[in-house]
């Protein structure tokens, strides 16, 4: 099975012009050009307009790969956790998707001729594999409440992070293909918060969407703050899904306090924010991936 | 005197139509009579002035995901509004913050249309009339049919959106639709996780399901009605 040839058969004959295909030749060296030896269509395209030097396509692969991996080793982990019985169904269905996608992107690499790089080993206590380090997160893999406001954590930054990652994409079948195993990431995150909610009772609150009115994890994972600061400041995950600036077409900011200022539109304060997931920028993915392998 | 009256009534249906279609939004000058379709309708075809033909390219796109966002947004209106009687409170708090999300979208899809110079379709008043909105399972599985068509319709065309900027604010909202879809399943059958909707395809592995503007269109059409909406014009590629 060619992945890029079928790709290329879904996707438009004039969606690549010779510039995205310069550049991606630029960003992937070797490896673009037997792409276009091969005569496969580079669907590691970056747009040079959005491109920033630290978010090419084939670090967006990378990035991916590893979130995937580390997905994969987090619910393997759990699938065999005696105190997560409760959730083996849930966690045996993620653990299924989160392979799929990463068979994806794996296969995506290896027909652009990048060598698929080893799997790292994932430590998800937050100590890195070394004791003499503090324990971020205790007891995931024992505590129900523990391992749920983890795997929330990780399955929101995930639909986070795929929707900056496919942002770095201009061939259609590519983005095509990210959105829709993104759509799946955030269905995860709602499956997971939705168990959470029911160990919270009424005692929490965990919306199926990232809300100001949730119960914060009380093991938060930290990344680097934006914008950065000097000393260098973190800042949850979370802190990015507060965002009520969005943008349309031509980076114009759509204006809610107008748009929603009848009262047929009027609607509760933390709406705005909950109607919009939010991308989780490629510093912040490295650095969460980072904390666990 | 019949040919001439005939003749003027084929020249006033052309007008109309052309009338008809810049409103709904098709983009004016020199392609506008192209993207209209015209030159395919003979002179002696009746307007249908119920018929929506969305344009060519994110226009249309736009306009498309408007009118779900439209669909949506009606729906949860008219279910707060008059709430099944064994609907429980906490069920209420939550279809309020989805129909504060849906309504959100829909201003913001009409915002965008506005800003890539295009007419949007106007607004409409839905046909419910298929549905059992009186007993909450009935309105709950609405919701599922409108949640999960919705999810499939933003992944069948997100990757056709040309505007990179407004492309980003569309996943931004389709993700928030797949979370609602799950958790509206989840209200629907707890502890069950759809996983019907994930779905291997070709290359791709654990993708969500996709529809595309024609295949929901065809779902969605008794909710249009009289209302009928062409996507024929919208890119496929």
């Amino acid at each position: 099975m060619n992945i890029l040839s079928i790709l290329d058969q879904l996707s438009s004959p004039n969606s690549t012009t010779a510039a995205p295909r310069r550049h991606v030749l630029h960003q992937l060296g070797a490896a673009g050009a037997r792409l276009v030896a091969a005569g496969l269509p580079i669907v590691l395209a970056t747009s040079p307009a959005q491109a920033r030097p630290s978010a090419t396509a084939l670090d967006a692969v990378l990035l991916l790969l590893k979130l995937e991996e580390l997905q994969v080793a987090f619910y393997t982990q759990a699938a065999s956790a005696a105190a997560l019985a409760a959730y083996q169904a849930d966690i045996t269905t993620i653990q299924a998707h989160q392979r799929g996608h990463l068979t994806f992107l794996r296969q995506f690499l290896t027909n652009a001729g990048v060598a698929v790089p080893a799997t790292p080993t994932f430590d998800f206590s937050g100590q890195r594999g070394n004791t003499a380090n503090p324990v971020l997160f205790a007891d995931v893999f024992t505590s129900p409440a523990n391992f749920l406001q983890l795997a929330q954590q990780l399955e929101d930054a995930a639909a986070g992070i795929y929707l900056s990652q496919a942002a770095v994409f201009t061939e259609r079948p590519t983005i095509m293909a990210l959105y829709r195993m993104q759509s799946v990431e955030a269905r995860h995150a709602a499956r997971i918060r939705s168990l959470r909610q029911t160990l919270l009772g009424t005692a929490g609150r965990a919306k199926s969407w990232p809300s100001r009115a949730d119960t914060a994890p009380s093991a938060l994972i930290r990344v680097p703050a934006v914008p950065a600061t000097t000393p260098a400041s973190t800042t949850s995950i979370y802190s990015f899904e507060n965002n009520e600036t969005q943008l349309v077409g031509g980076s114009r900011i759509v204006p809610y306090a107008t748009l929603l200022a009848d009262a047929s539109k009027l609607v509760q304060s933390n709406s705005l924010a909950e109607a919009f997931d939010e991308l989780l920028p490629a510093a912040q993915a490295t650095a969460l991936l980072n904390i666990f392998g | 005197m019949s040919s001439s009256s005939l003749s003027d009534t084929s020249t006033g249906t052309l007008v109309r139509r052309r009338t008809f279609l810049q409103a709904a939004g098709v983009v004016a000058g020199a392609t506008a009579l192209t993207l209209a379709g015209c030159s395919d309708d003979t002179p002696t075809t009746p307007v249908d002035p119920y018929l929506l033909s969305l344009q060519e390219a994110d226009a249309g796109l736009l306009n498309y995901l408007y009118l779900l966002e439209q669909l949506e947004a009606g729906f949860y209106q008219q279910v707060l509004d008059v709430p099944p009687t064994d609907l429980q409170a906490s069920d209420l708090t939550y279809l309020r913050d989805l129909r504060d999300h849906e309504l959100i979208h829909r201003e913001t899809l009409l915002f965008a249309l506005g800003s890539a110079n295009a007419a949007p379709v106007p607004t409409l008043t839905f046909n419910f009339s298929t549905l059992n909105l009186t007993t909450r399972a009935g309105v709950l599985a609405a919701a599922k049919t409108f949640e999960e068509l919705g999810v499939a319709a933003y992944n069948g065309v997100l990757h056709l959106v040309a505007d990179t900027t407004t492309l980003q604010l569309l996943a931004k909202i389709a993700s928030v639709e797949a979370r609602h879809a799950d958790f509206i399943n989840e209200l629907l059958t707890p502890n069950t996780f759809a996983t019907t909707m994930v779905v291997n395809e070709g290359p791709l592995f654990s993708v969500a399901a996709s529809k595309t503007p024609t295949q929901v269109i065809a779902e969605a059409a008794p909710f249009f009605l009289p209302y009928k909406v062409s996507v024929t014009a919208l890119p496929t590629t």
